[in-house]
C-alpha cells in the first residue's frame, strides 16, 4: 500500500496576488530570510514563493521553491497574476497554452490537462513593462520563464499559467492598485480552487505511477543491495504490486538472509505467475 | 474531445487543412512553426496527454514512404510503409508508439498528394515487382477517417496500379468509406486481433473482438478482401482455449474466400521502448506477464514464442491455406 501528500507549488510575482490564495490555502510563512519568502500550509502540500518582478526572478524563485519544498517530480505547477491584454477586459480567470519569450521569439506550448471550461489565451512574457498590447494576446513578465522550468521539474501537462487582466490600453498599469489585484484573484478563488481540485487528483494519480513502492524502500533498509540490485529489487517489487496487489510483501521474504535470497524468492513468485485475463479487473 | 489545433504556418491553407477545420467550429487554434516543436517536446507526459490530445497539422517533408521492417511482408516481393498520422484514438497497452513518442497529441500530415507522388514513382520504377504498402503503422489506417478522409483519397491512388497492394490495418469499425467503394482486389482491410477476454483487458477504447468481427463479415460478404493479424500474441492462464475460442469465432464468420492472409507475431519491444511504456503504466498486468530481457526486446522466453506460434499456425492452418499465412517475427 502507498500513500501520498498532494503537491501543489505555487509561484507568484507580487503579494497583492498571492494574498487571496495564501489565505484561502491557510498557508503560514516557511522562511522569509533567504532569497524568496516562502509559505506553506500546515500539512506541506501547499507552497507558495514570492518571486517578485521579471524573468529571472520567476526562474530562480522556481527553482528555489522546488528545493525548499523537496517538490516531487508528479507536482503541480502553478504560475497565477495579473496580465496586461490588447482587447476587451475580462474579469475571468484564463488559462494559457501558448507562451513566447518576445526577446527571443521562442515559443512554448503548455498542454494543459486541467481547465476544460476556461478560456484559453496566449501569453507574451517580456522584460519591461510595455504599452504596446497585441490584440487577442496576454502580457507579462513571468510566463515564459516560470513555464520553461517548472515543466522540466514536473510536466508541461502539470505545470499551469493562469491570468486574470488587469491592465490594458484603455487602463495603463500604472493606475492599477494592489487592492484592486488582490480583489480581482478573491474574486475567481472558488473557480481556481475547483481548478486545483482537478490538479491536486491528476498528481495523485502520477504520485502512485513515479514513487517508489513502501515495500522497496523497506527492503533497502532492511538488506545491503548492490547498485544492480537495488535495480533489480524495484523492477520485481514492481511487478509484484501489479500482480498481487493487496498481498503484503514482506510476508514472503521477512525470513530471507540477504539481498540475493530476496531477490530470488520474489522471482520465484513471480515467474511462476500466469495472467488470468478472464478474471482480470 | 478535441480542445486545441496546433497548425503549421506553411499548411495552414493547404485545402486538406481548411476541410479538417471546418469540422472542428470555434476549437482554439495555434500557429506552429513546425510541428516537432510542440510534439518532440520532452517534459510532456504521455499518459495525462492521452486523456486529452490535441490536434496538429503538419506537413511530412521527408521519410513519407520508407522500407518496411524485414518481419512485414504478406506475399510482395518489396515491401513500404508509410504514414499520414502518427498516434491513435485507442489505447492499447502493447503500443509502441506510447513508448516511441513523447506526446499523445495526432499529428495529421495534410500532404497526402506528396505521398501518393512518392507511391506512384515506387510503382513505376518496380514493374516487375509485386510491391506491397502498409498504412497504419504508426496510427490506426481507419479510426480518424472521418477527420483526416485518408481513405477515401488513397484507395483510388491505388485502384490505378496492377503491380501494388495497399494493406490498411486497423481495430476501426468506421467502414464508411469503404462501403462507398467497390471493393478492389489489390487492397486488404487488415484487421488485429487477439482474445475477447485480453482485447478487453488491453485494448482500451477499441471496438470490441465482436463488433471487429462483424465488420469483417461484412467486408468480406461485399467482397473486401480481409488481413487477419494475431500481432501481438499475448500469454495467460488458458491461452489456448482463448486463442481456440477466436479462432472458432473467426472460422465460423468470416468465409476463407475473403481472406487475403493472416499473420502472427510475438509480443516484442525494443528495450528503450519497454523501458518508457512499463513507466507509463508500472501496474500493467501484461508487463508482469513471463517476460524475459532479451538483449534488445524483452520478450516472452523462445520456448513459450515458439510454443504458442506453433499453436496458433496450426490452428489457423485448419481454415486458411498455408500459403496466406505469414509468421511476422523480427530479428532479435
Ligand atoms: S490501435 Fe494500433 S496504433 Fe492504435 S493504440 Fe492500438 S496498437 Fe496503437
Amino acid at each position: 500500500m502507498r500513500e501520498f501528500n498532494k503537491a501543489i507549488r505555487w509561484v507568484v510575482a507580487l503579494k497583492c496576488e498571492a494574498e487571496p490564495i495564501i489565505q484561502y490555502f491557510k498557508m503560514d510563512c516557511y522562511i522569509n530570510t533567504g532569497p524568496f519568502s516562502v509559505f506553506c500550509d500546515r500539512e506541506k502540500e501547499h507552497w507558495l514563493v514570492l518571486s517578485g518582478i521579471g524573468q529571472i526572478n520567476s526562474a530562480s524563485a522556481t527553482t528555489y521553491l522546488s528545493e525548499i519544498s523537496d517538490a516531487p517530480p508528479w507536482a503541480g505547477w502553478i504560475n497565477i497574476g495579473i496580465a496586461g491584454y490588447g482587447g476587451k477586459k475580462l474579469k475571468d480567470l484564463l488559462l494559457v497554452d501558448e507562451v513566447q519569450q518576445f526577446s527571443t521569439g521562442h515559443t512554448l506550448y503548455p498542454g494543459p490537462v486541467i481547465g476544460n471550461n476556461l478560456r484559453r489565451y496566449s501569453l507574451i512574457t517580456v522584460d519591461k513593462p510595455s504599452k504596446n498590447y497585441k490584440q487577442g494576446h496576454l502580457v507579462d513578465m513571468e510566463g515564459y520563464a516560470f513555464f520553461e522550468i517548472a515543466s522540466r521539474l514536473s510536466s508541461q501537462q502539470l505545470t499551469i499559467i493562469l491570468k486574470i487582466i488587469s491592465d490594458g490600453p484603455d487602463e495603463p498599469l500604472e493606475l492599477i492598485k494592489p487592492e484592486t489585484v488582490t480583489e480581482s484573484i478573491s474574486r475567481i478563488i472558488n473557480n481556481l480552487k475547483t481548478l486545483v481540485q482537478e490538479l491536486e487528483n491528476i498528481c495523485l494519480g502520477e504520485a502512485k505511477r513515479l514513487a517508489q513502492p513502501k515495500a522497496y524502500k523497506k527492503c533497502i533498509q532492511t538488506w545491503h543491495f548492490t547498485s544492480s540490485q537495488k535495480t533489480k529489487c524495484l523492477e520485481l517489487i514492481r511487478k509484484w504490486e501489479s500482480i498481487f496487489p493487496s498481498k503484503d510483501l514482506f510476508s514472503i521474504i521477512s525470513m530471507e538472509n540477504d539481498a540475493k535470497s530476496v531477490l530470488s524468492k520474489i522471482s520465484k513468485h513471480t515467474q511462476k505467475y500466469e495472467i488470468d485475463w478472464i478474471n482480470s479487473d | 474531445m478535441i480542445k486545441c489545433i496546433y497548425i503549421e504556418d506553411e499548411i495552414k491553407d493547404h485545402p486538406r487543412t481548411l476541410s479538417i477545420l471546418d469540422r472542428f467550429g470555434s476549437t482554439r487554434r495555434i500557429k506552429i512553426k513546425r510541428y516537432g516543436d510542440v510534439f518532440n517536446k520532452k517534459s510532456q507526459n504521455f499518459r495525462l496527454q492521452k486523456s486529452n490530445p490535441a490536434l496538429i497539422l503538419a506537413r511530412k517533408h521527408q521519410g513519407l514512404v520508407l522500407d518496411a521492417p524485414d518481419s512485414f511482408g504478406i506475399g510482395g516481393t518489396k515491401n513500404y510503409y508509410f504514414s499520414h498520422m502518427f498516434n491513435c484514438i485507442y489505447d492499447c497497452r502493447y503500443c509502441f508508439l506510447q513508448g516511441m513518442y513523447s506526446s499523445a497529441n495526432y499529428v495529421v500530415f495534410v500532404n497526402y498528394e506528396d505521398f501518393d507522388k512518392n507511391i506512384e514513382d515506387l510503382v513505376n520504377s518496380n514493374p516487375n515487382e509485386n510491391l506491397t504498402f502498409f498504412s497504419g503503422y504508426d496510427c490506426d489506417s481507419l479510426a480518424l477517417e472521418n477527420i483526416t478522409g485518408f481513405v477515401e483519397h488513397t484507395l483510388p491512388v491505388f485502384q490505378k496500379f496492377d503491380n501494388a497492394l495497399l494493406e490498411l490495418r486497423t481495430k476501426s469499425i468506421q467502414l464508411k468509406p469503404l462501403l462507398e467503394f467497390t471493393p478492389m482486389k489489390n487492397c486488404v482491410i487488415a484487421f488485429s486481433l487477439m482474445p475477447r477476454a485480453m482485447s478487453d483487458s488491453l485494448d482500451h477504447k477499441t471496438p470490441k473482438i465482436s463488433e471487429r468481427i462483424k465488420a469483417i463479415s461484412k467486408l468480406a460478404e461485399l467482397g473486401w478482401k480481409i488481413g487477419l493479424r494475431f500481432d501481438p500474441l499475448v500469454h495467460g492462464k488458458d491461452w489456448k482455449i482463448l486463442y481456440k475460442e477466436l479462432f472458432d469465432e473467426i472460422e465460423l464468420n468470416v468465409p476463407e474466400t475473403a481472406i487475403h492472409s493472416v499473420s502472427v507475431g510475438p509480443l516484442r519491444f525494443p528495450k528503450n521502448i519497454f523501458k518508457n511504456i512499463s513507466k507509463l503504466y508500472p501496474e500493467e498486468k501484461l508487463f508482469a506477464g513471463p517476460l524475459v530481457n532479451s538483449p534488445r526486446t524483452p520478450s516472452y522466453a523462445e520456448n513459450v514464442e515458439k510454443e504458442m506460434t506453433d499453436y496458433c499456425l496450426e490452428h489457423i492452418s485448419r481454415f486458411v491455406p498455408k500459403s496466406a499465412i505469414f509468421n511476422c517475427v523480427s530479428s532479435n
